[in-house]
């Protein structure tokens, strides 16, 4: 302002002075109008960073996971003889003999040990559980010729989707010519194709990746996230209701304020720690269970429902506690039939938000050995269990590259777990959000 | 009277309480207020709790080995028999990735934020908003498979052109903003109408000249680079500000908004552009929120761990030279979630405690950060609401 003014009185002399002066307005107001576009510009641009970011995050997990959901199976023709199953007990025939010699009998020009080695690898060794399931279904395919579509060994899954390449050297592939080479086979009488992975859906985790499944994790972290919400959501909205209806202002209750907040800013590892020290070594609780986990994860998801539920609760106006005051309720049915019903939206919406943390969280979970390598899908709170981050975490660790897009196919189907556990928020807050 | 209060007791009888009624209603509610203040406190116990189980574990570690060797040595090794507990370049690898995250998200953060509060319409605010609080939708395992399956094998590379890519985006609109600032500056007095212009012209064009040369030359330098690890702290870094950012973009939104649109217009009718106003009165006014959002995205960078553990490189020494961002570090949560898997086998050792002193300097730090940035955004909702 100033130097404008200055300016304008100095050049007064020769020209008409208002027309100095609003050229030095306009001139600065050119160079401030570019300013603000220039600042608007960065905001946005930062903006567009983090959505590129994301984007770039979510179209390498799905470009890199979406392949799983396909499973290359090969048909093989097994010719079941009389005297193969064993008639008292089924189960226990040689399964996996009689797959062997169903792919002997389709190459017969393999006969040196080593080479017939490397065509029984291009089979899964979940084809002969395959099998015994399908005996066991039906007895009466014994003695005859059975077709079946058998699971094919991760690497010839990894051919068949292009992440082996064909053209590198031998010696830089997994599969080797001769390999290559009984695939061509397979392919020319259309025996090969890739289906939708049934298994990925259904098994438990294990070493080979063709056989690997999420459902042992999803209910593992079903249960977790059941004995989390039976604690969390009672004692979060009760705290809630506490301090937002009954807490008298007093040191007390500032206490506890500042002690949730503190809550919410611990770090998710030490809650790890806490639960190996207390839960495992002082209680004995047993290790790699839902119920432990359950607890750890309460811990930390408290601070969230406490806030979302004080919020709620305060978003409830007092015109309506005074109402009920007025025609002689007490306190405590003040709040049991009138402010936690209308607050119960909102308290559910933050139980929602704190429930996709949870289900999300890795890192105390691997202080109480959730970590451990467990095939067998849990069927209690008691049994050992994988939960799902974890699971994606032991398969990012595993160096075959089918466990890559597994991998990435887990973190898609906690992805949709978890964004439409927040948009199932959203759309309660919408919904149910009253403006009084 | 005697015969209105008389009648009045009669007719209590039907709408009154009785004695014993209100005997049990008092019951209830001491009983409900009861359990609810227990509940509440139980939260309250459970940090104390966190608190006092950690320590206790923590503390036959310092015991046995005192204070000094954990602060000052950068030996780590462990497993060794005796172990070498030294855990400072594990807190300097914990710093440079917290560090590091600042850097990049703190002003994404903010300028994100400010977009965000005054700048975007409404109709575009609402997509955008939840899109950044995707973010911190996505689990921290996702982030480290991605870090470590995807981003860096791409560090290993490309690092050098990424390098010399993110330095021209970065550096190049600054460069160049100062050039033409400095050039007003320099030719700001004396001289008159056009031979200033062709002087200032002629020096601008010579500084950028220069700049462009200086901007080749760094990039040239970083282009040449090979990284020869993709699981460094610059990884981490990236990764954890976009973790970060969430959080800093929600609290500093909220604290932008909390300043009264009194402000905004008092500036808006002296003149003042919408930069203006943002940047000289509404920043200043939301300053302490945001430093507050701040320190709590730094925290939540802090406390990571699945990144850091998945991405970081894992090895303990203090990179060379100090600023090293393309050398592999090790963290404070990392050595946590790593080494309690073998340490717990021997419950009892040093082995196991010396975690636990990790996880009570993690706990103090955050419990400090936290009461600050409270302690702060408390004095600006005072100063707000006072004034």
């Amino acid at each position: 302002m100033n130097k404008s003014t200055k300016q304008a009185g100095a050049g007064s002399s020769g020209t008409s002075r208002r027309e100095r002066t609003i050229d030095i307005v306009n001139k600065r107001l050119e160079k401030r109008y570019r300013n603000e576009k220039r600042f608007r510009l960065y905001g946005l641009l930062s903006i567009m960073a983090s959505v590129a970011f994301l984007m770039f995050l979510l179209t390498s997990i799905v470009g890199n996971g979406y392949t799983a959901f396909l499973q290359t199976y090969i048909k093989l023709d097994v010719q079941l003889e009389q005297g193969m199953i064993d008639k008292e007990n089924p189960g226990r025939s040689d399964f996996q003999g009689i797959i062997k010699q169903a792919i002997r009998a389709y190459y017969p020009e393999v006969n040196d040990r080593k080479e017939r080695r490397e065509l029984y690898a291009l089979f899964s060794s979940g084809a002969a559980f395959q099998l015994r399931d399908a005996v066991l279904k039906d007895p009466a395919l014994s003695g005859t010729t059975v077709s079946l579509w058998v699971l094919a060994d991760d690497d010839v899954d990894m051919l068949m989707k292009g992440h082996i390449k064909r053209d590198v050297p031998e010696s830089e592939r997994r599969l080797n010519n001769r390999q290559l080479q009984w695939i061509g086979k397979l392919e020319a009488e259309k025996r090969i194709e890739k289906r939708f992975n049934t298994t990925f859906f259904t098994a438990g985790d294990s070493r080979e990746p063709e056989l690997a499944g999420i459902w042992g994790a999803v209910k593992g972290s079903f249960y977790t996230m059941l004995v989390t919400l039976a604690l969390s959501f009672p004692i979060g909205i009760a705290a809630a209701v506490y301090l937002e209806e009954f807490a008298p202002k007093n040191l007390a209750t500032d206490f506890i304020e500042v002690n949730i907040n503190n809550l919410a800013a611990v770090p998710s590892i030490v809650f790890g720690l806490l639960g190996l020290a207390v839960f495992l070594n002082f209680f004995g609780m047993p290790r790699s269970t839902p119920l432990v986990g359950g607890i750890v994860l309460m811990l930390m998801t408290l601070p969230t429902i406490i806030i979302a539920s004080r919020a709620a609760l305060k978003a409830v106006p007092p015109s309506i506690r005074e109402a009920a005051l007025g025609v002689g309720s007490s306190k405590l049915q003040v709040v049991t039939s009138h402010v936690l019903p209308l607050a119960l939206p909102g308290m559910l919406t933050g139980t929602i938000i704190g429930m996709a943390q949870a289900l999300g969280e890795t890192a105390p979970l691997l202080m109480i050995g959730m970590v451990a390598f467990i095939v067998d899908v849990p069927g209690g709170f008691t049994d050992p269990a994988a939960v799902m981050p974890v699971q994606i975490y032991l398969w990012a660790d595993s160096p075959e590259r089918a466990f890559v897009e597994r991998t990435s196919a887990a973190i898609m189907v906690l992805l949709a777990f978890l964004i439409s556990m927040n948009a199932l928020a959203v759309v309660m807050r919408k919904r149910f959000e009253r403006r009084w | 009277m005697a015969e209105a209060t008389a009648t009045g007791g009669k007719k209590s009888e039907a709408f009154v309480l009785s004695p014993e009624k209100l005997r049990r209603q008092r019951i209830t509610k001491f009983i409900g207020e009861g359990v609810l203040l227990a509940v509440a406190s139980f939260v309250a116990i459970v940090v104390l709790f966190i608190f006092y189980f950690v320590a206790v574990d923590a503390i036959p570690f310092f015991q046995q080995r005192g204070f000094v060797e954990f602060f000052t040595s950068t030996g780590w090794y462990p497993a060794d028999e005796p172990g070498e507990f030294g855990a400072l370049a594990i807190i300097y690898g914990s710093g440079m990735v917290t560090m590091g995250s600042a850097l990049i998200a703190v002003p994404l953060g903010i300028s994100a934020a400010i977009c965000l509060s005054d700048v975007l319409p409404f109709s575009v605010r609402q997509y955008a908003k939840p899109v950044i609080e995707m973010l911190a939708a996505i689990p921290s395992v996702a982030y480290g498979f991605f870090a470590l399956v995807i981003f860096a094998p791409l560090l290993q590379n490309y690092g050098g052109p990424i390098l010399m890519w993110a330095w021209w985006l970065i550096a190049g609109p600054f460069v160049f903003l100062a050039v033409i600032v400095v050039g007003d500056l320099l030719t700001s007095k004396g001289g008159d109408g056009s031979k200033r212009k062709i002087v200032r012209i002629v020096l601008t064009g010579a500084l950028a000249f220069l700049a462009t040369l200086f901007l080749y030359w760094v990039g040239q330098t970083l282009f040449a680079i090979q990284i020869l690890s993709g699981t460094n702290a610059l990884n981490v870094s990236l990764i954890l500000s976009f973790m970060a950012l969430p959080t800093i973009v929600s609290v500093s939104e909220d604290s932008l908004q909390a300043v009264g649109r009194e402000l905004r217009e008092g500036s808006y009718a002296l003149g003042a552009t919408r930069a203006e106003t943002i940047v000289k009165t509404v920043l200043p006014a939301a300053s302490s929120g945001i430093l507050a959002a701040v320190i709590l995205g730094i925290m939540r960078a802090l406390g990571e761990t699945m990144v850091v553990w998945m991405a970081s490189g894992n090895s303990s020494h203090i990179p060379e030279p100090w600023f090293n961002y393309l050398d592999s570090i090790r963290t404070l949560t990392a050595t946590i979630a790593g080494d309690m898997g073998e340490a717990d086998q021997v419950t009892g050792s040093e082995r196991y405690h010396v975690l636990f002193a990790m996880g009570l300097l993690l706990l103090v730090f955050s419990f400090i950060s936290n009461l600050v940035s409270e302690r702060i955004v408390l004095r600006q909702r005072k100063i707000l609401s006072g004034e």
